[in-house]
């Protein structure tokens, strides 16, 4: 689990990219973290395994706070950030050198992984392309099966075919004792992935609510002349729009669609979804 | 103690030295390489013992930045910081590769240069003799080494402290250290180290040789002890800035 407590971070003191930020991210989800360029989700999901220091507040992994660098709280916390330089080794050689801190790796699980990717483990990591080196890495992540695994745009640099192995392996991962956190733009890529969704903006978190809420509550698609509409766009399909699903109905959960009526209509679903 | 382990400390050393293999490498190859240069050049023995020291004293300067590389580059410091490695396993690790492992490889890589330059040598000379001398007054030099244990120390904790700017950080420590030097020379020659008896009786200032030399080697001892401190300290609060 990951708490955060009225989180304030700025690069400098007089301008906070993050203010005020206060979550509760619990296990057994896939909590998506979105947000528009440089509002601090990279950010956050640095804080969160303690590698920046919060001007105020607090972050607590598990109860702990990552910044004692508390050995039992990294073995089972792992980032993958969006851009990373692995050595010039082999995976499999890599995997052999680092899978010692993670004691729940498997070998076996993490050339399954590869295979799914397509990514030959005895390869050295340098020859290979940054899509491959990303699946390389995210196989190995997941052979590590740490209960909190933090992404920082995963699917940047995947062709298709990946993204939909991604999908798939990462549905797998996700039990009640683990957690993942997906900071990321591309939310069409895993829209079916998550079930906790987290927007941030320039004065805080804008929604942080399960999928189900936001279906119980919000309706998305064409709206008629009785409907309640919130935020509304025109697309090639016509005027789609988030309407407030007073009788029950079922719709088809658009994360994008949600994340431009936050952003546009920030109070209305703010008071939808009792955010501060 | 529950934040340090013997086999973590071998895991991280092992993870190390497997991801940097071929940095590591490429510097042993310069350091044998580039004195074997000068063998061919100058074909003089003495010439590839020169810069055999040379790149020892290299390795003072170099090691402590090696050893933090990781934690700098922009690729690498996020995966390098979340390595389940406490503070204390990392410092020790920092000071064993700075003071040992560089050290050590230095010497191997400088009697190598020497005996692979062998046939390049013009005019009389002892292999032996030079390889002796070199190890006697350098590598088993108690006061040599300590001088590069002391500036290695003093690099790990300037590469700790400057998070960019390195150089200017190099730059600042090495007028720090000058300042230093000459105000501890001044205190010592005008208080500690003066003999009022023998210049009652000469009218001039003596500094006793003697006491210098103790109170150095004492100083020299306990400095890259107070500068490996100071680079835990830094390590535990500067960190999360990197």
């Amino acid at each position: 689990m990951i708490t955060t407590n009225k989180l304030t971070f700025g690069y400098t003191s007089a301008r906070p990219v993050l203010s005020n930020i206060s979550l509760n991210l619990q296990k057994g989800h896939i909590h998506g973290l979105l947000g528009c360029n440089g509002i601090g989700k990279t950010t956050l999901l640095k804080l969160m395994c303690g590698i920046m220091r919060p001007q105020q507040g607090e972050v607590r992994v598990n109860g702990v706070d990552p910044m004692k660098r508390d050995v039992e709280t990294f073995k089972e916390l792992m980032i993958i950030p969006e851009e990373f330089d692995l050595p010039n080794i082999s995976l499999e050689m890599f995997a052999r050198v680092t899978s010692p801190f993670y004691p729940r790796f498997d070998m076996g699980q993490m050339r399954h992984y590869c295979e799914e990717f397509h990514v030959n483990p005895n390869e050295k990591l340098h020859s290979m392309s940054m899509g491959q080196r990303k699946k390389a890495y995210i196989s190995f992540a997941l052979a590590c099966n740490v209960q909190t695994l933090l992404l920082d745009e995963p699917t940047n640099g995947l062709d298709i075919p990946s993204k939909s192995v991604f999908r798939r392996l990462l549905a797998g991962y996700v039990d009640d004792s683990r957690m993942v956190v997906i900071s990321t733009h591309q939310v069409a890529d895993i829209e079916q992935l998550l079930d906790n969704i987290v927007v941030l903006d320039e004065q805080g978190v804008a929604l942080n609510a399960t999928t189900a809420e936001i279906s119980r509550r919000l309706k998305f698609g064409k709206a008629s002349e009785d409907d309640k509409v919130i935020y509304s766009e025109r697309t090639l399909q016509g005027d789609m729009a988030v309407m407030l699903n007073e009788y029950d109905e079922d719709s088809v959960l658009s994360i994008e669609l949600l994340f431009n009526a936050t952003t546009a209509n920030r109070h209305a679903i703010a008071a939808i979804f009792n955010t501060k | 103690m529950r934040s340090f382990s013997l086999g973590r400390l071998a895991q991280y050393a092992r993870y190390y030295y497997v991801s940097n293999s071929r940095f590591i490498f490429t510097i042993l190859i310069m350091m044998t390489g580039i004195p074997l240069l000068f063998g061919l050049l100058t074909r003089d023995c003495n010439a590839v013992r020169d810069s055999v020291v040379a790149f020892y004293v290299f390795t003072a300067f170099g090691s402590a930045l090696f050893a933090t590389t990781a934690m700098r580059e922009r690729g690498r410091k996020t995966m390098e910081m979340t390595i389940p490695v406490s503070n204390e396993e990392r410092i020790v690790f920092m000071v064993l590769n700075s003071a040992l492992f560089f050290p050590l490889m230095s010497m191997v890589t400088g009697v190598l240069a020497l005996v692979f330059g062998t046939p390049f040598y013009y005019g009389d000379y002892s292999l032996v003799q030079i390889i002796g001398s070199l190890l006697k007054d350098y590598y088993f030099d108690y006061p040599f080494y300590l001088s590069i244990v002391l500036i290695s120390s003093c690099c790990l904790l300037i590469n700790l402290l400057a998070r960019r700017r390195l150089f200017v950080a190099y730059l600042m420590a090495f007028i720090g250290f000058i300042v230093f030097c000459v105000m501890l020379g001044n205190i010592l020659e005008n208080t500690l180290f003066y003999d009022p008896e023998f210049n009652k009786q000469y009218f001039f200032l003596y500094v006793d040789s003697d006491k210098i030399e103790f109170w150095a080697k004492v100083i020299y001892s306990l400095m890259p002890i107070l500068f490996y401190i100071l680079s835990y300290v830094a390590l535990r609060k500067r960190q999360m800035k990197w």
